[in-house]
């Protein structure tokens, strides 16, 4: 039982990197027109065409519920940094943030939950004839997570590599794809290894002194994995996960309104604590506003919301504000 | 004159923003009176002079929402002294005796406007005021003392986009309630003279030693403003604010209560002559049925002058504040002064 809430969080604290970037994780074929938000797959920022520095500051507040009694109360704050710079038609992009979360327990219950979360990433990509870019990069990812009395610092290291493309149809329709290879580590389990698998499509409209539209829709999946334990150490499991992206942005004379929702769906058993029967909700749902300056060369300033919540036994619900400022050169 | 003249910038006073004190786990009567009352002021005396879409065209105010000080025509150095007045309240006419209880404050404003980039810092360092209680009808002082910075950008004399922080200390007894607050709003610019705002400010109270609770509170506005305002300039403004309930116990020091406040304005600048008109209502909604909502309801008036460097204002508000049947009438004079670089 120990074992299985163990995974269960495991799972869980790693999505949690995946609430914090969530305008990242929007760009999947082609970038943000906020040149400043952080890409999450290699390929889109060969499709920027400025080269910045940006830096947010965010503060989330949200509480769990379990059978409509409130369990926890979370306070997150954090910094993300950014930076893409050009090189001919090499492009390369690296970005990092930390979060650090304070959590109240109101009821006397013991449970797992995040206490800090680090990451980084870098890009690297080559666009050939405004026709193709393809990209490389590579990401690393650290949760730090309370378990138990017995393990109030756990810490789970991800480290993954990522390849994909990007295909431009008249600069106006893009389609494109890739793979990462995620690696998981910890103290207590064999090494987990899965991959994740992209697609989607996107649509970019305007000229950068004029209107701009971007939307772009993608999908990610990965199969469940399961590596054999060893000695000591626990089985690492994967469970099968499938991510819709959908994001829409216009910009006009430098000012963007953009809109973003991300969904998330984990098929991992458990059982429910208020049914006691087995289930496999376990549902992400991540919706982000925002509004920012972006000048042709000059102060980036704006900011984001985002509402997020996650359905299993239990439901958290997230509600985060980041303020956003960075530089166009 | 010069052209750039006919788009907006100026600005209102600052009005820091609506929050509420109240101390969590506080056992005597005695105490939850004095943070109910903290509460009840800091919703409602918290607040100045509601600029939220646009600036006042007397440049010595500040603004509320971050994004109109972009808005405003130049850079200004700003100082605001405000006299308090709150005569008897009804519950003492009843018994003939006459209360009247005086507290002042003085704030001091830089607006700094180099180019598109626009930054605000506006200070009080400590205004003293009174809490009502309509149940004895008495009057107890507290301290109060914050600080707002604010930068934004314009674009293209188009849209304007802002983000702001704040910091209230309100002392009464002894018991220390610090408000932090941050933002981010915009506010965009039509047909030359046509401003639409919106804008997220992130609550966060800490009542004496107690838990912080958090909750949000959201503006949105739409305002006119059209002239030079070194000739002559029209402003009016209908703007809006909002808190909802947020709970995070079960008894009613924990509870933040719903909160609203209208704001409408009309300012005109005739060659120089500065003339004001405002009104608002306030609002902390009862957050159980045996409770009353409370209500303060002010109209200000103000004349003054502009000219391409000085400014000078004088105000006259006169208002009431109101639970169920039991008012006070309140009265509050101010000054301004201001120096600006157009």
């Amino acid at each position: 039982m120990y074992f299985s809430k163990l995974k269960s969080f495991i799972l869980i604290a790693l999505l949690s990197c995946g609430f914090y970037s969530g305008s990242a994780l929007a760009q999947v074929i082609t970038p943000s027109l906020d040149p400043t938000q952080p890409i999450a797959a290699p390929s889109p920022a060969g499709w920027v065409n400025k080269m910045s520095a940006g830096v947010g500051y965010t503060e989330q507040s949200g509480n769990r519920e379990l059978g409509g009694i409130q369990e926890y109360e979370f306070d997150t704050k954090g910094t993300s940094v950014n930076l893409a710079v050009s090189f001919k038609n090499f492009y390369l992009s690296a970005s990092s943030f930390a979060y650090n979360t304070a959590t109240k327990l109101n009821i006397p219950i013991e449970g797992p939950y995040n206490i800090k979360d680090a990451g980084s990433q870098i890009n690297l990509s080559l666009v050939g004839n405004q026709f193709v870019s393809i990209g490389l990069g590579a990401r690393v990812a650290e949760s730090t997570d309370y378990l138990s009395a017995l393990m109030p610092e756990a810490i789970n290291k991800e480290q993954s590599t990522l390849g994909n493309i990007s295909i431009s149809v008249k600069e106006i329709f893009f389609i494109g794809g890739g793979i990462e290879r995620v690696k998981r580590s910890n103290d207590y389990e064999v090494q987990g290894l899965w991959s994740n698998t992209s697609a989607g499509i996107a649509l970019k409209l305007g000229q950068p002194s004029g209107v701009q539209f971007r939307t772009e829709i993608s999908s990610t999946t990965s199969p469940e994995t399961a590596n054999a334990p060893k000695g000591a150490l626990l089985e690492a499991k994967h469970y099968k996960t499938a991510t819709t992206r959908y994001a829409m942005e216009i910009m006009f004379s430098g000012l963007i309104f953009s809109a973003l929702k991300v969904e998330k769906s984990t098929n991992e058993p458990y059982i429910d604590q208020i049914t006691l029967q087995n289930s496999t909700t376990n549902n992400e749902a991540n919706t982000q506003g925002g509004v920012l300056w972006i000048p042709e060369q000059g102060l980036v300033l704006g900011f984001y919301f985002n509402n997020i919540y996650l359905e299993r036994d239990y439901n958290d619900k997230h509600s985060s504000f980041r303020i956003q400022a960075g530089y166009v050169f | 004159m010069p052209n750039s003249c006919n788009f907006v910038e100026e600005r209102h006073h600052c009005q820091p923003y609506i929050f509420n004190i109240r101390l969590l786990g506080i056992k005597t009567m005695k105490f939850k009176i004095i943070l109910l009352g903290i509460v009840i002021l800091g919703l409602f005396s918290a607040k100045l002079y509601a600029q939220i879409v646009t600036p006042s065209l007397d440049p010595a105010v500040a603004t509320e929402l971050s994004a109109a000080i972009s808005w405003r025509f130049g850079s200004t150095i700003g100082v605001e002294t405000t006299q308090f007045q709150k005569t008897d309240a009804v519950l003492r006419k009843t018994d003939g005796k006459t209360v009247k209880t005086e507290d002042n404050r003085s704030s001091a404003l830089v607006a700094y406007q180099p180019t598109h980039t626009t930054i605000q810092l506006f200070m009080v360092p400590a205004e003293k005021d009174y809490d009502w209680d309509p149940s004895t009808d008495t009057y107890q002082s507290f301290q109060r003392a914050y600080n707002k910075a604010s930068l934004t950008v314009r674009g293209k004399n188009i849209f304007s986009i802002g983000v702001g922080a704040n910091n209230f200390t309100i002392t009464k007894n002894s018991i220390i309630n610090q408000v932090k607050s941050y933002g981010g709003s915009f506010s965009v610019r039509v047909f030359k003279g046509i401003f639409m705002g919106a804008g997220l400010e992130k609550v966060t109270e800490t009542p004496g030693q107690l838990d912080p609770r958090k909750w949000d509170k959201q503006y949105s506005g739409i305002a006119f403003m059209y002239g030079d305002p070194l000739s002559y300039m029209f402003r009016t403004e209908l703007s809006a604010s909002s808190s909802k309930e947020v709970k995070t116990g079960p008894t009613e020091d924990e509870i933040h209560p719903k909160t609203s406040y209208t704001n409408i304005a009309a300012e005109a600048l005739l060659k120089g002559y500065l003339l004001t008109y405002q009104k608002t209502l306030e609002s902390v909604f009862a957050y159980n049925e045996q409770g009353d909502d409370k209500k303060r309801d002010m109209t200000r008036y103000g004349i003054g002058m502009r000219g391409s460097n000085l400014s000078y204002g004088f105000y006259f508000s006169e208002g009431e504040e109101s639970i169920n049947t039991m008012s006070r009438p309140i009265q509050k004079y101010q000054l301004t002064f201001g120096f600006s670089f157009i």
